[in-house]
């Protein structure tokens, strides 16, 4: 085995150990709090699981259902998440990823016959419409969620609330932002891969499991880390004393 | 962080009154709107502003019950990421 090739299933490991822990972190906070929003989450740290769990593997149509309900399921949770009851372009978003969803599909259906027929490479076909997909549904949701991170966190810096809380919005920013890197490397590795002979594309095999694992493990710190102690100063911060309607009417007659 | 106290503190300089009177404020008005105070999550707090808070700045007097209702709803939807991040 190549040095380039241990570098690459470590990451891997690295990576696909990240991600298991973030969906049962976050699987356990979901039976705790009931927020249902977390359900897209889980589904798109599922998703990524299975993605990096056939990472070494050569392409599969599979692979492409499975992104395309990952982002899907992330874009969801971005928008209960960040923008409920709010305008915003959470229906461009899905309807951009439903509409390539659908194209793609039928033009891999239509193309099919040929492909029995012998007049396709419908394995490259696939792996180029996947690329193409895949390429846009990451520019649009994780600059979407990194954009979202980072303008909560604007309205809350000056804020007096844990540090922690605001440190998670900065990861989760930071985090996705770096994973819409990808977007921009893999159609330069189909361009070069297509175009010159000699491109080793070992290269852009780490590149690209370096990316996912720095998203991995700032999901992590965001979620698990973070989440401990975020919880542990819910814990410890002292409960209020709850006072009575008549003492809040009198505070409040005195106030106003 | 605690919801109920975040939103306490921004209604407390809002209409000012103290702060331990302006969460027992929303934490009467969630009693009101669905019989309990004990983690409210964003759409039981977003549909108390709508009501039965108003009702209550109204029947202690407040003045600009619309204005005021108005503005927590505002503020708890531009804010709404903090329920999932202060509590997962």
């Amino acid at each position: 085995m190549d040095p380039s090739t241990i570098v690459n299933i470590v990451l891997s490991m690295i990576l696909l150990s990240a991600l298991i822990i973030i969906t049962i972190r976050l699987f356990m906070r979901l039976r705790a709090t009931k927020l249902k929003n977390l359900e897209g989450l889980i589904i798109f740290f599922i998703g990524q699981s299975i993605l990096g769990f056939f990472m070494m593997a050569s392409f599969q149509l599979g692979f492409y259902i499975v992104e395309v309900i990952s982002f899907i399921a992330l874009a969801f949770f971005i928008n209960d998440t960040f923008y409920k009851n709010r305008k915003n372009s959470f229906r461009i978003v899905l309807l951009l990823l439903i509409c390539l969803s659908i194209g793609i599909i039928t033009f891999l259906v239509l193309h099919l016959f040929a492909s029995i027929q012998g007049q396709l490479d419908f394995e490259n076909l696939y792996y180029l419409l996947y690329i193409y997909f895949f390429t846009l549904a990451i520019f649009l949701v994780s600059l979407w969620y990194s954009s979202a991170s980072y303008s909560a966190y604007n309205l809350i810096r000056d804020e007096k609330i844990d540090n922690n809380i605001k440190l998670r919005y900065k990861v989760l920013g930071f985090s996705s932002l770096i994973f819409a890197l990808q977007g921009f490397i893999t159609p330069i590795h189909v361009f070069l891969i297509t175009f010159i002979s000699n491109y080793n594309h070992q290269l852009y095999t780490i590149v690209n499991v370096v990316i996912l694992v720095i998203f991995a493990l700032g999901n992590l710190y965001a979620w698990v880390i973070l989440g401990r102690k975020i919880e542990d100063s819910r814990k410890a911060a002292p409960s209020e004393d709850e006072i009575s309607e008549e003492e809040m009417m009198k505070m409040i007659k005195e106030g106003t | 962080m605690d919801i109920i106290t975040y939103f306490g503190d921004i209604l407390s300089e809002k209409i000012n009154i103290p702060p331990i009177a302006a969460r027992g404020l929303i934490r009467f008005s969630l009693k009101d709107e669905v019989g309990s105070a004990d983690t409210p999550d964003y759409e039981t707090l977003l549909k108390t502003f709508k009501n039965s808070f108003k009702n209550r700045l109204e029947r202690i007097g407040v003045e600009n019950q619309d204005k005021i209702a108005n503005f927590m709803v505002a503020e708890l939807s531009k804010k709404q990421s903090l329920f999932t991040m202060s509590s997962v």
